[in-house]
């Protein structure tokens, strides 16, 4: 959930002051350094999905809402994929070990899987 | 370590637990088995029979889901109810229930149990409320352990509260919703606790099976996001919170659109929703709710994304990150909600909007939801008819849950503060009050046993030694100090656990209060006991004894006022009434099931019936004929155009009647044998929800006499003039010979001529005696049933000689007709 | 009613087979008074030629004598039934106003404008037809039209209460929603490629940090992958034609495969990563 966001809080900095542009180039060093592989990679699949989500929608407000029950779903699927993904990303983050006693990762990628084979049902279900 | 009673030795903790969870599953079996018995006081007294009225909507919708199928089922279009307009079933119910029934029904007859769709109806409810039970025991096991959970099931099993919704026959939405909104909660507080994907997902599909069965699910929608928000202001955001969250949420939020009935109502206001009356006000408390769940997943999407950035930059850095964040959030919000305001998608501060805070605006402006007995307020007695004990000792589960105050007990705090609110308001909301009361009761409950059953003794050791530094030589001093504080709440106790049983509804609320505060100071004593070596604590068996003894009493007067409760008040089916005559002996006044019968032998199968909506769904239901208005009361002008027709005189009513294709009018009379839910005492309303379309024609003033509601020779000429007060009168005065006519349930003596009729045709059955049966066939056969409950007239088709119909009765009555000048249709021009 | 009518009716025709008597109008005879007595107008009607239109005022009064003779002999008869009939031809209006014949065959009608009976029809500016009908069981029914009648204009009628419903309806015309339609082809190629063109990013990213997949085809993991997928590809099928019940019966029986699978799998990883750390 951090590249696209980050990259978004971005644009405001050009007119605040250079302290906050130097906090952001710092949070993102810190991030590719402390960031492990795997994190990244999730993290790479959120970035996908809030674009794919801002497309649709965007397109949504340009162009026509018509099948809306399709926009709906792929929008829906975006915001769940997108949490059902963020939720995995915490889960496996080692910093939240403590937090998450009950889940181990495998744990974590079972409830992901499962949690995505419910919504893909609904989202199919709804798509018309 | 000193125990008050001597424990074995000999056992491995193995052998421990092992018991202890075979005794909980035996446990757990017998209060389902206890709480599916004591349904079936219903089937038991009368037989399996659908109860009430909207139950059998849901049986007939579930018999046409069994016979033709799913899809046929979802796109059901009733034409004969609301006659003319007809119903689309499909998208205007909660399909839940006659899914649920309709599964289980081809389940068992893919084994081979050929059992009739109407015996999985009667008994679906008690069923779920075993499931109920161990859900409840469920939850109640997160929040404090397996013994509080037992007693949880336990309560929820049997009490009053529930049962009143949940009696075999009592097929309706909440027959199977307060299961699943228990287990909602529980996947909720399972997937909080646990950070759990998994059960955040449960608990979503579990919702989505509630948005599908009850309108109540808008509870929930209320419960989960509430407690996130008031867990995030508590500063106890956590990723675990984020998970459950935020999959419950997406998950849930696309699922529960895919019922019709909800349809696009979480991402659209749709105004036409609005027009349903009934709906209105909540429509917007929906509208609400949605927004404040959205809120709540964008607010739990920031903040965690907020502790991602701070888990990489210093503090400092984070504040400044977070003030520019802020700000520019704020700046884009601001004109975001201006862009929307200009183009008009959302009206913010208009009127309507503050409806939603006002619970009692429905009711005040809307007189067909006034009209419903369970909108009204909640009575203080129904609270311990419903509840007995436990609504004493559910303040002090809350306490205690207060004391331990973690999230799952936050939860239980806001459920509990939300559940009492909203069923003071309205009696029917009891039902959502009644799990978390077992709930709370429970704990407390068990945190009483929990201190008084433990054989620990207090560490009176330490008190010599400390004593003994004192230079006191006496323990039992040190003992009996330490012992005052206990002693002192126990000692008003006792002096009242002798009256508890002679008065157990006025006394024991101090009782209990005195037994829940002393429990509570045990608990804290017992708990710092073992922490600071204080010797706070039960010593003795006596006190024990007496405490638990104290406990088991009021447990059984529990189940004593259940039982008695479940089999005198909510066992009826109100189809069947029961009345009990001076020897005993039960007598079965079986009148509403004879004239419906009667309709679906003796009538055309499209002969439209008409009658106030309370009877809609019976007359569809067992006389199968199509009806003008229903149960489902989503016309408004139709009920009122009924309610019209019934208290106009008949030369008005007679064209309404025509203009709907009515052959037969239906009214309910109790006059006879004092039945107190007849049309007679709901007619005011009818007369105020006409009243509400055509306020020119029908006036509620008009129908009492001086500001009373009268039927006898004093009623006002309106109210006698009526087709509702006619119907119920006609020729009752010849059941009396000679003798004045009596009204049994106004207790009222009615003229001893009683009114006539012309526009509609009369024939009682009942009376076989004067050997006045003409055979169905003749032109105004009508029906009038055993103890006069149900009376069927039949609209009088147009006069053959195109007469109006009252002259005609009058020529054929051999009357003189008055001669009246024939008028001239020539009109002079004025000023000529 | 109808029965009844036809009865006479028969009956009428055979009476005139047997008789074939007529009854005819003796010495008609039409006079118009003002309210002072004035007489203003004396005529006999004549009995071939019709007679030029009256005029009535608003108070004047119009008297007519005659007698009802048999085939035109001195002898009067009284005919069973006599009526003089009003009609506005162009509204249809009429009016019938039953008169009362002596047993000689003589009758009087007086119709007086300043209280004109109930039967006088609204009239405009247009005259009324009066005509004279008489019926008897003996003789052939008789009608005789006397003369055109100009009264006073009266206001025009206020219609029925139920005129409204006996006029055809107008065809109901359903307005409905404009049908939404697609936008051009160009821009939906356009948008499919922005809303697909994230699958570029992911691949690229995916790539810059280095996918790597060691066990993908691992005996242990395989089948859980597959098994996934093949949800997925049911849940398309669902989309595609499947029945809910299908979807349901199917989903359930692949679950139990890949939980087995799952925990395999899953447990295996479990091994490799405590190994590894």
């Amino acid at each position: 959930m951090a590249g696209p966001k980050t990259a978004k809080l971005s644009s405001p900095p050009t007119t605040t002051p250079p302290e906050t542009s130097v906090a952001v180039s710092m949070l993102w060093e810190s991030y590719m350094q402390q960031t492990p592989n795997r994190l990244k990679l999730i993290d790479a699949f959120l970035a996908f999905i809030v674009l794919s989500g801002v497309t649709q929608f965007v397109y949504c407000v340009l162009v026509t809402n018509f099948p809306f029950n399709a926009f709906l779903s792929g929008f829906g699927s975006s915001i769940g994929q997108f949490v059902l993904t963020a939720s995995l990303r915490a889960q496996v983050n080692p910093q939240n070990r403590s937090e998450f006693k009950d889940v181990s990762p495998e744990r974590a990628f079972a409830d992901f899987a499962l949690g995505s084979i419910v919504l893909h049902f609904f989202v199919f279900n709804f798509l018309g | 370590m000193p125990t008050a009673y001597p424990l074995p030795k000999d056992l491995s903790p193995a052998i421990v637990t092992n018991t202890a969870s075979l005794l909980r599953i035996i446990a757990l079996g017998l209060i389902s088995g206890a709480a599916i018995a004591s349904r079936l006081f219903a089937v038991v007294n009368f037989e399996s029979i659908i109860h009430e009225f909207d139950p059998w909507f849901n049986y007939r919708a579930t018999r046409v889901l069994a016979s033709k199928g799913f899809y046929e089922f979802w796109n059901w279009f009733d034409p004969t109810a609301w006659y003319p307009l007809g119903r689309v079933v499909g998208g205007t119910i909660y399909p839940g229930l006659m899914a649920t029934s309709g599964v289980i029904y081809n389940l068992l007859h893919a084994l081979h149990l050929p059992v009739d769709i109407r015996n999985i109806c009667v008994l679906l409810a008690p069923g779920f409320s075993a499931l109920t039970a161990w859900a409840t025991y469920m939850f109640t096991k997160e929040l404090k352990d397996e013994s509080a959970g037992l007693l949880a099931a336990a309560f929820i099993g049997i009490v009053p509260g529930y049962i009143s919704r949940s009696v075999a026959g009592s097929y309706d939405n909440e027959a199977i919703a307060i299961f699943l909104l228990m287990f909602t909660f529980f996947c909720w507080i399972k997937a909080l606790k646990q950070g759990s994907a998994f059960f955040g997902t449960i608990a979503a599909v579990f919702y989505f099976y509630m948005v599908a069965a009850w309108g109540g699910y808008v509870f929930i929608t209320n419960m989960i996001p509430l407690h996130a928000l008031v867990l995030l202001l508590m500063g106890r955001f956590s990723s675990r919170l984020y998970v459950a969250y935020s999959t419950w949420y997406a998950i849930g939020t696309l699922a529960s659109m895919q019922v019709p009935f909800v349809g696009f109502q979480p991402v659209r206001t749709s105004e036409h929703m609005a027009a349903l009356g009934e709906h209105s006000s909540s429509m917007y408390q929906l509208i609400f709710i949605h927004l404040t769940l959205t809120g709540v997943f964008g607010l739990l999407q920031i903040v965690a994304f907020a502790q991602l950035v701070r888990s990489h930059v210093s503090s400092k850095q984070f504040q400044e990150l977070l003030v520019s964040a802020v700000i520019s959030a704020g700046v884009m919000g601001f004109f975001a909600i201006v862009a929307l305001t200009y183009k008009g998608w959302i009206a913010p501060w208009t009127g309507r909007f503050y409806s939603l805070w006002d619970t009692g605006y429905a009711k005040k402006y809307i007189p067909i939801i006034a009209s419903v007995s369970e909108h009204q307020p909640t009575a203080w007695p129904s609270f311990f008819m419903d509840l007995h004990f436990l609504i004493f000792l559910f303040p002090a589960g809350v306490v205690m849950c207060f004391r331990a105050l973690r999230d799952e007990h936050v939860f239980v705090i806001i459920y509990a503060v939300m559940a009492s609110y909203f069923a003071g308001v309205m009696v029917r909301l009891m039902l959502t009050l009644t799990p978390v009361v077992c709930v709370a009761s429970a704990v407390a409950m068990s945190s009483l046993l929990d201190t008084y059953l433990d054989p620990k003794e207090p560490d009176t050791d330490e008190q010599k030694g400390r004593s003994a530094l004192v230079g006191t030589t006496s323990a039992s001093i040190g003992t009996s100090a330490t012992a005052a504080p206990v002693a002192a709440p126990k000692k008003t106790k006792k002096t009242k656990e002798k009256e508890a049983p002679v008065a157990p509804g006025g006394v024991l609320g101090d009782l209990v209060s005195g037994v829940a505060s002393s429990a509570a100071a045990a608990v804290q004593a017992s708990e710092t006991a073992s922490t600071s070596k204080s010797t706070k604590g039960i010593f003795g068996l006596d006190t024990r004894f007496a405490v638990i003894m104290n406990t088991i009493g009021l447990l059984l007067f529990f189940v004593l006022h259940c039982t008695w409760v479940t089999s005198s008040a909510y066992s009826s089916p109100s189809v069947v009434l029961a009345s009990t005559s001076p020897d005993g002996s039960q007598h079965i006044i079986d009148d509403f099931r004879e004239a419906y019968y009667w309709l679906r032998q003796n009538t055309a199968e499209d002969a439209v019936v008409m009658s106030w909506w309370d009877y809609g769904y019976q007359i569809a239901g067992m006389a199968d004929r199509p009806t003008l208005v229903d149960n489902n009361t989503w016309n408004n002008t139709h009920i009122a155009t009924v309610g019209k027709a019934m208290s106009s005189p008949e030369e008005v009513a007679y064209p309404i009647l025509r203009k709907h294709d009515v052959s037969y009018v239906l009214v309910i009379f109790g006059g006879l044998i004092g039945y107190s839910g007849d049309d007679l005492n709901k007619f005011l309303w009818m007369v105020r929800i006409a009243q509400g379309v055509w306020p020119d024609e029908i006036q509620e003033p008009n129908y009492f006499n001086k500001g009373e509601y009268r039927v006898d020779d004093r009623a006002s000429p309106t109210m006698r003039e009526s087709l509702m007060y006619k119907m119920s009168y006609y020729r009752f005065a010849d059941l009396f010979g000679a003798q004045q006519p009596m009204d049994r349930v106004r207790g009222q003596q009615v003229p001893a001529k009683g009114p006539t009729l012309d526009y509609l045709g009369e024939h009682s059955v009942g009376f076989r005696c004067r050997g006045n049966v003409s055979n169905s066939s003749s032109a105004d056969e009508a029906f009038t049933s055993e103890n006069w409950i149900v009376r069927i007239y039949e609209v009088k088709k147009d006069d053959i000689l195109g007469r109006d119909l009252k002259i005609a009765n009058a020529f054929s009555e051999g009357k003189k007709r008055k001669r009246s000048k024939p008028v001239s249709r020539r009109k002079a021009i004025r000023g000529w | 009613m109808i029965p009844r009518i036809t009865f006479h009716l028969s009956w009428l025709v055979i009476a005139a087979g047997v008789h074939a008597a007529t009854l005819s109008l003796q010495s008609p005879r039409v006079t118009i008074s003002s309210s002072d007595a004035t007489q203003l107008l004396s005529d006999t009607l004549p009995s071939i030629k019709r007679p030029e239109p009256l005029t009535l005022g608003a108070s004047d009064i119009l008297k007519l004598t005659f007698q009802v003779t048999e085939n035109g002999e001195g002898k009067g008869v009284q005919p069973h039934q006599t009526f003089l009939r009003f009609y506005d031809s162009v509204s249809g209006e009429e009016g019938i106003q039953p008169v009362r014949v002596t047993p000689g065959g003589k009758a009087k009608f007086e119709l007086n404008m300043a209280r004109p009976p109930a039967s006088l029809p609204p009239t405009t500016d247009r005259p009324l037809a009066v005509s004279l009908i008489l019926g008897s069981f003996v003789h052939d029914p008789a009608k005789y039209d006397l003369f055109d009648l100009y009264v006073p204009t009266s206001s025009t009628p206020a219609p029925h209460p139920d005129e409204a419903s006996f006029h055809v309806l107008p065809p109901i015309v359903h307005t409905f929603r404009p049908e939404q339609k697609l936008p051009p082809k160009v821009v939906s190629i356009v948008f499919a490629a922005l809303v697909l063109s994230p699958w570029a990013i992911l691949l690229g990213l995916w790539g810059k940090i280095g996918l790597s997949v060691p066990h993908l085809v691992s005996p242990r993991i395989l089948p859980f992958t597959a098994l996934l997928g093949a949800f997925e590809v049911l849940l398309v099928r669902y989309w595609v034609g499947l029945k809910l019940g299908q979807v349901l019966l199917y989903g359930g029986i692949l679950a139990i495969p890949t939980i087995f699978a799952g925990k395999t799998a899953l447990a295996t990883t479990g091994e490799w990563r405590a190994g590894k750390h």
